[in-house]
């Protein structure tokens, strides 16, 4: 898995956002893009429900001027959330395939929407 | 023209309220058939499926089956729009951790496009789990099978016999897990088919459903329609 992008700091207001671009690895299927959550030992991310947040990690053919295809995309909301393993969710994340193998001089990016801002959080993009 | 899968994709999501696969290139009048795997524990997550082609996806092959704390179930479009930047979302109520799998599938029946479907319910323990579904050819079918577990770590299932996997969406501990399959059947007459694999001693359910080729009527029609 190639890290494209690495636990960068959001701290964004309501509206839209992009992290990258970042070369894509030749031959990448997965995607996955990861948003730190609020959690014990992070208190300040991401902490009100009513956050919510589109995430997409959009792909470009023409080196970065423009992303037609989407490689996947989440919604989810804010606050604490406990999972299906009785912990603190230290993360809302995707995993997503597409169908055709990276060609070379593919780039991606994430574009987060935040809605009821502000959003103080953490983004990582992986590709594989 | 023979049934047969087109293509297919796959979103999982730990955490969240919607996730949307990749934006593929599909045909008008193909069928679209959807696994999905959720998490109960928390509630009936499931709320909807939808695509950027505004399909209807409220046509249910397998409804709802639960084991654990693990949900899943099977929609279709037939006769579906399609085109360039298509998505498909599956859409839930409550913060959710879905295995989401979508087929693109040719040369089906565009009006009827179901033909046979069975479910497990609810499996618990052993290592090795099964279930079949007898088909009658002609016409021509093609059965998609899928397993869903609420598996809470990360483990592994083995598929066995005929069925070729597609998307084998293993929990990781983070998402519920899929096993999505395919098998086409061609043999004249009635027979019976065993989708098997071996997993952990966990909760799973299991759902085969059977797609018809189209008539051959059908598919003049189509080539005389374009």
């Amino acid at each position: 898995m190639t890290i494209l992008v690495d636990h960068f700091p959001i701290n964004q207001p309501t509206g839209s956002h992009d992290y990258g671009p970042a070369n894509v690895p030749q031959g990448a299927t997965t995607y996955v893009l990861r948003l730190a959550r609020n959690t014990t030992n992070t208190p300040t991310f991401w902490p009100n429900a009513a956050t919510q947040v589109q995430a997409t990690i959009f792909l470009s053919t023409d080196g970065g001027v423009t992303f037609p295809v989407i490689a996947g995309s989440m919604t989810a909301v804010g606050g604490t959330l406990i999972g299906p393993s009785g912990q603190q969710l230290a993360e809302s994340s995707f995993t997503a395939t597409v169908p055709v193998p990276a060609a070379a001089g593919l780039r991606a990016k994430a574009t987060v929407i935040v809605t009821n801002g502000p959003l103080i959080s953490q983004v990582t993009v992986e590709a594989s | 023209m023979a049934i047969a899968v087109n293509q297919v994709v796959s979103v999982t999501g730990s955490g969240v309220t919607s996730v949307t696969t990749a934006s593929i290139t599909t045909t008008t009048g193909n069928l679209f058939v959807a696994n999905v795997a959720y998490y109960v524990g928390g509630g009936q997550p499931f709320s909807s499926i939808t695509d950027s082609k505004s399909n209807s996806w409220s046509s249910e092959s397998i409804g709802d089956q639960q084991s654990g704390t693990g949900g899943g179930r099977q929609r279709y479009v037939a006769n579906g729009t399609g085109g360039s930047s298509h998505t498909f979302t599956y859409n839930s109520s409550i913060t959710d951790y879905p295995a989401f799998v979508v087929y693109e599938v040719s040369g089906a029946d565009t009006t009827t496009p179901l033909a046979e479907t069975n479910n497990s319910g609810a499996l618990t323990g052993g290592t090795s789990y099964s279930l079949a579904l007898s088909v009658t050819c002609p016409p021509n079918k093609l059965i998609l099978a899928y397993a869903c577990s609420n598996w809470a770590v990360a483990e592994t299932v083995s598929q066995t016999g005929s069925f070729t996997a597609d998307k084998n969406l293993g929990s990781q501990g983070v998402n519920e897990a899929n096993l999505s399959s395919q098998l086409g059947v061609t043999t004249t007459g009635s027979s019976t088919f065993s989708f098997s694999f071996g997993g952990a001693s966990e909760n799973y359910i299991i759902g085969m459903s059977a797609w018809k080729e189209a008539a051959a009527g059908d598919t003049l029609f189509a080539q005389a329609s374009m």
